[in-house]
């Protein structure tokens, strides 16, 4: 259990640093902004039920609003951006920090094992992340039930899976952060570069893979319009059909789409915002929420390839850590 | 069984060669006094001995555990202080103790009697409850000095172990460092204050340049010397002093008619005052100048290269 | 006058710094650029009226916003800790004077910096147009005027942030850092976060009632059933209000909106709309009083801020220790 104690002592520093606080007042500041400007919206669904389709990020989905999710989802996806910078910062000076202050050599003279230390690191800001969470979420439910309405079970829950999402995106960026400060040496370096790295992923990346899959889906071709000659009491009339694409229209529409979608493979934003959609899911008949069974295994994909985006920068991190001189 | 035994530790960085097929034994319960200039590859080697830097080549073993192969069970019997740095600066003296005690087994007890043991040798008690943060140097010093001590360890390996500390500080160290010597421990120290090592050392090693120029007790080092570098013999009469011309003089410096300075192959001490009081002369004194430490450490920097 | 002192002391400082001429140089891209485009791309004549209307109504504003504030939260937050750990300011509080000189001297010496890099840019703006043949005319020229003392104070209220950070932070690196993270925090993320909020409370846009019978539509026949249809304009009202409600901490928003009111665009998101599909001027002949009366609260907001950030960083600086 030398992790732990590393973790815990981690923990501890983490969150009664000056960044930590900074950050967890930046967010509670954008909640209460955001509580804010929905507050009407959330009060006339207080009770009700909206489903909607809703696309931001990369993700895109059939999602459910009541006054519960409406705000937790709101919560949630400003985390998208914010929550990745937090994450980045919290790891980006892990390591090399230590290093740089010396504190490593005094560390690694007792008996713990490399691995041992850069394990009891990630977990220990782990824990931050989760707090932080936590911290949000009862914001967010302490000012639903401060304006007076009722939280709904399902919404509680899908709120909880929700969550529980939001802490593997974050520990992603996490991870990068302590890969940056393992292969970086000097830890303001490190900083700077982990807080533009993120934003290049969450803000830049959507932006430039839009861009590019424009450019490979060409021009937008023409569609003639359809024209339709109906009979009718009155004689023939002719009726343009509203909802007509020509074929290569839609293949035109579909090789944009697929070329969106392979290249947001590569940014954590597009997962996590599907996954967030997926845990809200909505069944546009039933005007209900899609089965707890069913809206999982929707994103499921989404969450494989998150896990594979945290375990990959962390693994580097890991190596560089085992095998580099600690001066 | 020798205490730490390095042998062929080599270890470049880029062209610069830091260590250079050190070889080196320290024997159980002795004070071992690193010596070398700056940039000779004191630290280098400390850290290998720790893990912390990877040598190129060469082994190193404590207390028969190999540095690389066994780290854990090495590591929880040795403490280290290292150069130049700090400790948790967020967390109180009494928290940093405690953390790094819970990398033992000890009892809830023991370690709550340790560090308090600890605290008060190093002089923090009263402040346990503080922040590293508000300490002075000297008392940051101090804190990382008593991380060392925390599990009583056999080997104690110090890299600078006065730098940056007051008088007062650096007098409280070479307590503790004799304490830990009365135990029985094995204590493993660099430094570069040569007053402190001549008194606290059983033996010493010169590191220049990544290899080792001398090595053994004091004595022997200083006798090696005079060997290479020749004696130095002071001589005063009551008359004049007559002509001494033994082959193993090398030349004589006269300081006035009685007095002289001879330097010579060996101690011809005996061969001097036989020949003086054969010709009738009083002999005010007659002594060998031994060589000071720090003679012996400049001269071995210097004049070897 | 001491206070004057140390500001031209900073001043001097500043001006030899990489830091600043790298952003000078940015400016000056900036400057060139933004005209450049302007005369290849040519002004679209319904949309606009001159082209500096359509330089500071388009993304280029943006990029102008973004430097500004990152000109001045840079320079601010390494104003007074870096003197701190440097010892300066040891050196300087020895001296005979009280130490609010100290901190109006830095602001003073920020607020040249800053005055001097707009004016250059504003300067080069019109002399790159001069070079490229775009043509100035009396009314671009004096909104250009109005618009300059709306720009220095937006500068101001960052730089009042940044020397709070520099008051509150103690090591220069990790203040820039936090600069650079406000920078962001205000210019991108914000923003994002305020248009998914809008989208999250709005919906997506409704789709109008299209009567039957319509053969023979085109395409901005369909959409002016878009802009006519009621419910189409209140999900826009929906959106807009959501997002500028979350935005009203940000003064890049304010700076924004008040730079477009005084070039004239139109106050209603709904007008600009419409004015785009129509192919209409998003520009209207307003009179300089009246673009002042649409946007007071925006400039009430950025003295509030501009007069928050200064005491706290005149309280600070006052009680700290200075070692």
């Amino acid at each position: 259990m030398k992790e732990l104690n590393i973790a815990m002592k981690e923990f501890y520093i983490a969150v009664r640093s000056k960044r930590f606080i900074g950050l967890l007042l930046f967010y509670i500041i954008l909640l209460v902004l955001m509580n804010y400007a929905q507050k009407d919206e959330i009060i006339n669904l207080a009770g009700q039920i909206r489903v909607t389709r809703f696309g931001a990020l990369g993700g895109e989905g059939t999602v459910v609003f009541t006054a519960v999710s409406l705000s937790i989802f709101s919560n949630l996806m400003s985390l998208s951006v914010f929550g990745a910078l937090i994450g980045i910062t919290l790891g980006a000076d892990a390591i090399n920090r230590e290093i740089e202050e010396g504190t490593v050599k005094v560390l690694m003279s007792h008996p713990i094992y490399r691995d041992q230390v850069i394990n009891g690191k990630f977990l220990g800001n782990g824990l931050a992340l989760l707090l932080m969470i936590i911290i949000g979420y009862t914001i967010t439910m302490s000012f639903l039930l401060l304006i007076g309405v009722p939280l709904d079970q399902e919404s509680v829950i899908r709120a909880f899976l929700a969550s529980f999402y939001t802490l593997i995106y974050m520990l992603t960026f996490l991870s990068l952060g302590i890969m940056i400060s393992s292969i970086i040496k000097k830890p303001e370096t490190s900083m700077l570069l982990a807080i533009i790295l993120a934003i290049m992923l969450t803000i830049v990346y959507p932006v430039i893979s839009t861009v590019i899959s424009n450019k490979i889906a060409g021009d937008e071709p023409y569609c003639p319009p359809k024209i339709e000659r109906i009979e009718t009491p009155t004689g023939i009339q002719e009726v343009r059909m509203m909802d007509y694409e020509c074929p290569a229209y839609v293949e035109w529409k579909n090789k944009r789409e697929i070329w969106q979608k392979r290249l947001n493979l590569l940014t954590p934003t597009s997962h996590y915002s599907q996954l967030i959609a997926s845990a809200f899911a909505g069944d546009e008949l039933a005007q209900d929420y899609l089965p707890i069974s069913e809206a999982i295994p929707l994103a499921f994909n989404n969450l494989a390839i998150l896990l594979v985006q945290l375990l990959l920068p962390f693994s580097i991190a890991y190596m560089r850590f085992m095998t580099s001189d600690l001066t | 069984m020798h205490a730490i035994e390095i042998e062929n530790l080599t270890k470049t960085y880029g062209n610069l060669k830091a260590v250079d097929n050190l070889t080196l034994n320290v024997e159980k319960g002795i004070v071992f006094g690193f010596l070398g200039p700056n940039g000779a590859g004191k630290t280098t080697t400390i850290l290998s001995m720790l893990g912390l830097i990877i040598p190129d080549s060469g082994t190193i073993t404590i207390l028969g555990y190999d540095v690389f192969r066994e780290p854990i069970k090495l590591k929880e019997k040795i403490g280290f202080l290292p150069e130049n740095a700090t400790i948790y600066e967020e967390l109180t003296a009494w928290r940093n103790l405690e953390f790094f005690a819970n990398f033992y087994k000890m009892s809830r007890q023991e370690k709550e009697k340790r560090i308090e043991e600890l605290l008060k040798l190093v002089g923090l008690w009263d402040v346990r409850y503080k922040k590293v943060k508000t300490f002075s140097k000297g008392m940051k010093q101090r804190l990382l000095f008593a991380q060392a001590l925390i599990n009583d360890p056999e080997v104690l390996i110090l890299d600078e172990p006065t730098s940056g500390l007051d008088p007062e500080g650096a007098f409280l160290v070479k307590n503790i460092v004799k304490e830990e010597r009365k135990k029985g421990k094995t204590i493993f120290f660099s430094s570069h204050i040569l007053s402190e090592v001549e008194e606290l050392s059983d033996q010493v090693g010169i590191l220049v340049k990544g290899k080792l120029r001398a090595l053994g007790t004091l004595e022997e080092i200083k006798k090696q010397f005079m060997e290479l570098e020749g004696y130095e013999i002071k001589v005063e009469t009551k008359q004049a002093l007559p002509e001494l011309d033994f082959d193993e003089v090398i030349r004589i410096e006269k300081v006035n008619a009685n007095k002289a300075i001879i330097f010579a192959k060996n101690d011809i001490r005996d061969q001097i005052s036989d020949k003086l009081s054969k010709m009738g002369i009083t002999i005010v004194s007659l002594e060998i100048e031994e060589p000071s430490l720090e003679d012996v450490f400049l001269k071995t920097i210097y004049k070897r290269e | 006058m001491k206070a004057l002192n140390i500001a031209l002391k900073d001043f001097e400082v500043s001006i030899k710094t990489k830091r600043f001429q790298i952003i000078i140089a940015l400016f000056a891209l900036l400057s060139l650029g933004m005209v450049y485009y302007s005369k290849r791309l040519g002004v679209s004549q319904e949309l606009y009226k001159t082209p500096f209307q359509m330089l500071f109504l388009s993304s280029f504003s943006n990029s102008f916003n973004y430097i500004i504030t990152l000109l001045a939260i840079i320079l601010g937050s390494t104003l007074i800790n870096s003197e701190i750990e440097k010892g300066t300011l040891r050196v300087l509080a020895s001296k005979p004077l009280y130490r609010d000189q100290i901190v109006f001297g830095k602001f003073l010496g920020g607020a040249m910096i800053l005055t001097v890099a707009l004016t250059l840019f504003y300067l080069l703006t019109l002399a790159s147009s001069l070079l490229l043949g775009i043509p100035i005319t009396v009314a671009d020229l004096e909104k250009l005027a109005v618009t300059f003392p709306f720009s220095l104070f937006y500068g101001l209220v960052f730089l009042n942030l940044g020397l709070l950070i520099s008051t509150f932070i103690k090591k220069p690196k990790n203040a820039l850092i936090l600069g650079v993270f406000l920078f962001i925090f205000f210019s991108f993320i914000l923003p994002i976060i305020a248009g998914i909020i809008g989208f999250a409370v709005a919906g997506l846009p409704p789709i109008p009632n299209i009567p039957e019978n319509t053969t023979d539509l085109t395409e901005e026949q369909l959409q002016e059933f878009f802009i006519k249809d009621p419910t189409y304009q209140e999900w826009l009202t929906k959106l807009t209000q959501t997002s500028e409600k979350v935005l009203m901490i940000s003064p890049n928003y304010h700076y924004q909106e008040i730079l477009r009111i005084l070039f004239g665009a139109k106050p209603q998101i709904s007008e600009i709309v419409s004015a785009f599909v129509y192919n209409q001027n998003v520009v209207e002949d307003r009179p300089l009083k009246e673009s002042l009366s649409l946007i007071w609260q925006n400039i009430t907001t950025l003295i509030v801020m501009f007069l928050l950030s200064f005491i706290l960083t005149y309280t600070k600086f006052m009680k700290m220790s200075l070692r």
